[in-house]
Parts: structure tokens; sequence; C-alpha cells
């Protein structure tokens, strides 16, 4: 092969290796998947330490498979009385695989009349959202779904 | 290397084969669809806001807005409160079959004497979006029937059907021959009412809609460009008559139903 | 820079003693500091809501640590029990400090 010829091989196999915007676009959120920290502190932040209990008091409504990962909706109600001294004191809602685990803590009163909460979050990818309810007397309820998500359709 | 390409074309059809499987459980419920029809719609701020300020700005030199014209006792007159549901169709001013973009358009230059807002604005498509939202719950009814209209409505098929591009899809392939069906966790639906007996979206009575994953409102020309990418095709332009007849098409495949803009899609 | 901010009470009839549903918007991108630019490589500087509150005439009836991982344009639904006419305050702050109201007035019949 002349030197012309392999110049040009050369060049088309360059421009064949440089990374296309898509793979790009790939990375940027595969970062996301590195963590600010870890679930276990963000927990840790929320509880202090004490112990979380499993709860079917804590009811979590969120897609087995979400629709995209930029939009979530989740939806929290917490079956348990509001009332002056015993009342459901936040709900905090956490992607365990987030780059920053939590994602809404909702602190409330009695004035709420009921322990509810509805927002859209965002997921990384596909990983479990876990809702705990802070009691006012210090307990610690959760309940946890994992949720799928992909890139997924035609954009 | 006739073999070779009996062997790529052999792959290709294996491969898209194995990508578009049948079955629930697959992509999202019916069920957990719902939970993202609770709750506002950020489209629906985008149109009453953006789209609905624009409708009241004055411009030009004469100094008017689109509600100077089209508002009688405060409320956007009849006829123009329900035009999204009729669109496309012939336009007097232009000659020719133009959708509600376009008649914005013509409106902006003909009555206001400004440079119109282009097709892919945001400003373009906060008014169109507005002119949808308070069309919502109108039937769709766009005319296949007068010379003009069938001859766009012709073509739109003809587009719809057309195989083009890197990868050698029409719309039809999807939305026709793989409707019903799940392609990354998609499902892939008819545009109508149905077809083959699977149920399809009525695309059209939901567009506008603000979509998710580019956390913005889209026409559906729009996303029609969206889809011609990710299919591999070139994007017809905005306006074009190819796009125009295709949007008669898609949207007369809904006729009858009801206008629920804007819509939330991903 | 404003922002445009709906709140909306579901039903839209209520009387003293009921539990309502409080719906509230802000259109906001949400940026979390993660994200380049497509088109000049720069990272997005990271701009959110960080902080809500509700005010129920003068009581504040609920408040809210809000992390980036909320969707852009965060829609947030809560309970509210009906005691007394009174406005309602919601009031968005962002990282940098930038603070957003919305009033509306609950008003219970018969």
């Amino acid at each position: 092969m002349n030197r012309r010829n392999f110049l040009k091989v050369a060049g088309i196999a360059t421009s064949v290796i440089t990374v296309s915007p898509v793979l790009l676009k790939e990375q940027n959120s595969a970062k996301a998947q590195q963590q600010k920290r870890s679930y276990q502190e963000a927990l840790k932040e929320i509880t202090g330490g004490s112990p979380v209990k499993s709860s079917d008091k804590v009811k979590l409504i969120a897609p087995a498979i979400a629709e995209n990962g930029a939009v979530v909706p989740v939806k929290i109600t917490v079956n348990h009385p509001m009332e002056k001294d015993n009342y459901v004191k936040a709900i905090h809602i956490l992607a365990k695989d987030n780059f920053e685990p939590r994602t809404l803590s909702a602190y409330l009163t009695p004035a709420n009349g009921k322990a509810f909460i509805s927002t859209r979050i965002r997921l990384a990818k596909t990983m479990d959202v876990v809702a705990i309810a802070e009691l006012s007397d210090g307990t610690f309820l959760k309940a946890e779904k994992p949720v799928k998500v992909t890139i997924g359709g035609c954009g | 290397m006739k073999k070779l390409a009996l062997i790529g074309a052999i792959t290709f059809s294996i491969f898209s084969m194995s990508l578009a499987q049948e079955g629930p459980g697959q992509a999202i419920s019916e069920q957990d669809w719902e939970l993202y029809q609770e709750g506002i719609n950020p489209g629906e701020v985008f149109a009453e806001e953006t789209g609905g300020a624009l409708f009241e700005k004055p411009m030009g030199p004469k100094n008017i807005s689109c509600a100077s014209c089209h508002t009688k006792n405060g409320e956007v007159e009849e006829r123009v409160a329900t035009a999204a549901a009729y669109y496309p169709k012939y336009d007097k001013d232009a000659k020719r079959i133009i959708n509600l973009e376009q008649r914005i358009q013509i409106c902006q230059s003909k009555y206001q004497g400004v440079k119109p807002f282009p097709l892919k604005s945001k400003e373009n498509t906060a008014l169109t979006t507005y002119l949808f939202y308070l069309a919502a719950g109108t039937k769709i009814n766009v005319d296949t029937k007068s010379p003009e209209a069938k001859k766009a409505y012709d073509y739109g098929v003809y587009l719809f059907r057309l195989k083009r591009g890197k990868r050698y899809l029409s719309c039809q392939v999807c939305h026709e021959f793989a409707a019903g069906k799940v392609l990354r966790m998609q499902w892939l639906k008819p545009l109508g009412f149905e077809y083959n007996g699977i149920k399809g979206t009525t695309a059209a009575d939901h567009w506008p809609a603000f979509r998710m994953t580019k956390n913005k409102v889209q026409t559906l020309q729009q996303r029609f460009q969206g889809c011609q990418k990710q299919a591999g095709q070139k994007k017809l332009p905005l306006g074009s008559p190819e796009m125009v007849a295709l949007e008669l098409y898609v949207k007369s495949l809904s006729n009858g139903a009801e206008l629920k803009t804007p819509g939330l899609r991903r | 820079m404003a922002r445009t901010a709906l709140v909306k009470i579901k039903p839209r009839r209520y009387k003293v003693g009921d539990i309502v549903t409080v719906a509230s918007i802000i259109m906001h991108p949400m940026h979390t500091g993660l994200q380049k630019d497509k088109k000049t490589g720069k990272v997005i500087p990271a701009q959110y809501i960080q902080k809500i509150e509700v005010f129920y005439g003068d009581e504040k009836v609920t408040w809210m640590d809000v992390f980036p991982s909320v969707s852009a344009n965060p829609y947030i639904a809560f309970n509210l029990k009906i005691t007394k006419a009174a406005p309602l305050k919601i009031i968005w702050t962002e990282n940098d400090g930038t603070k957003t109201e919305k009033t509306i007035q609950i008003k219970p019949k018969g």
C-alpha cells in the first residue's frame, strides 16, 4: 500500500473512532451513576441512626416501569393519625442509586389532615425508591419499591 | 458482494424481530400511565401563561394583539377558540393547505404587520398550544373531501407508507405493521382509533404535548421530526407541503375524537 | 426572574372540616449542576428549588426540603384540612436565595 492510500485509510479509521454525540450523552448520564454519598449516609442524615422498620402503613405508589427517567410520579400515603401529639412529622423520599439519594422531605403538621405527598422525581436508572415516614414519637417506618427505568422508545 | 448483502439483510431482519417483542409487562401498564395523568401538566401552564400572554400582547405598527380581534366580551370568540380541531385545511390567504401554526404566521404578517414567529420558535409553539388548549373538548374534524384536501390526504398516505432513510423504514412499519409490539420498552401503536384490531392512540387528539424527556411542549410536526430523526431519516422541514400532508392524514385518522390538549408524553 | 407558579385546590368546592388536596407547580428547569451544555461543553451551574414553605393564614403548616433530583417543573401535592377562610401562601426558595410566592384564597362554602 503506498503512503497516499495508507493516510486515506488511517483518516477514515480515525473519523470512525471519534466518539459520537450519542455516546457522549450516555457518558453524561453515566456520571449520574457515581454517587455524591451513599444511600446509607443519606438515610443516617434523616434518622440519626435510629432503626427504620418496614410497615404496610406506608403506601408507596410508583410505576413498576417508568415511562422515562426524567419524570417518575411517586405518591405516598401514611395510614396514621394526624393529631396534635400523634402525627406523621415528615415523609422522606429517597432514590437509592441516585447521585444524591435524597429527593424530597416534606415536613407535615396536624393541619394537613392526612399524611400524603405526591410528586415527580428523577431516577438515573432502574433502582429502588424508598418512602420513610417519621412519626412525632421518633419512630421511622418505611416502604420500598423497585422502579424500572430505561432510555427506551424512539427518542 | 451479493452474498454479504444477503447475510446482512437476514441478520438485520432477525435483529429487528428480536427487538420488537410482544407481551405485557414489557412496557408501562395502563394503570401506571394514569399516575402520569394525575397532577398538573406543565404543558397547560405553558399554554395558559406563555401562550395566553402572547395572545394578549400588542405587536406591530398598529399595536394590536391576537386578542384585539379575536375576543368578544372578554372571551376568545368561538371560531378561533375551536379552530385547532379543523386544521390542517385550505386557506384562502395562502391558497393552499396549511396548518394552525402557519395560519398564526399569516395573521401576524397580514393583520398585525409584523415578521411572524418562525415555526420552530417557542413563541409560535406557545400560541399554537394556547389555541389547542382553548379547543380542548372539541371533536377533531379535518376535511379530507374537498379537491385540495383530498390531494393533500393522498399525498399524506403516500408519505406515511414511503420507506426511506438509512434503516429503510416508513411510518407505516412501526405504526401499522409492528403495531401492538414493544420496541425498547415502548408500545408501538396505530395512530388512529385502531388498526387490525389493535387499539390506537388517536395521536392527533393529544398533540401539542409536553414532552417529559425534552422538558418542553412540541407540536405534532415537531414530533414528526423527532420520529424521523430516530428512524434514521432526513427531517422534513416544518410547514413543508410534505409535513402538512402527513399532518392532515394523521389528524384525519382521529376525526371524531375530542381534543385533549395539551397532552403529556414521554 | 419571575417564575410561573400555580396552586390549585381539589375539589373546587369544599367546606370547613373537609380535607382537600393542594396541588402546586412551579416552572423551573431544576439544573442539578451535573449536566453539560451540549453546545458550549460547559457545566450548567446548579439552579434548583431548595425549599418550599406553606402558610395557611399566619401558620406555617407544611415545609419541604427539595433536592435537585425532583423533576423539572416541580409538581407537589399534599393535603390540607379546611378550618377557616384564609389566604394560602406558598413560597418557593431556590439555592441562590431567589424566591417565588403564590397566594390563593381558601373560601369554604357554607
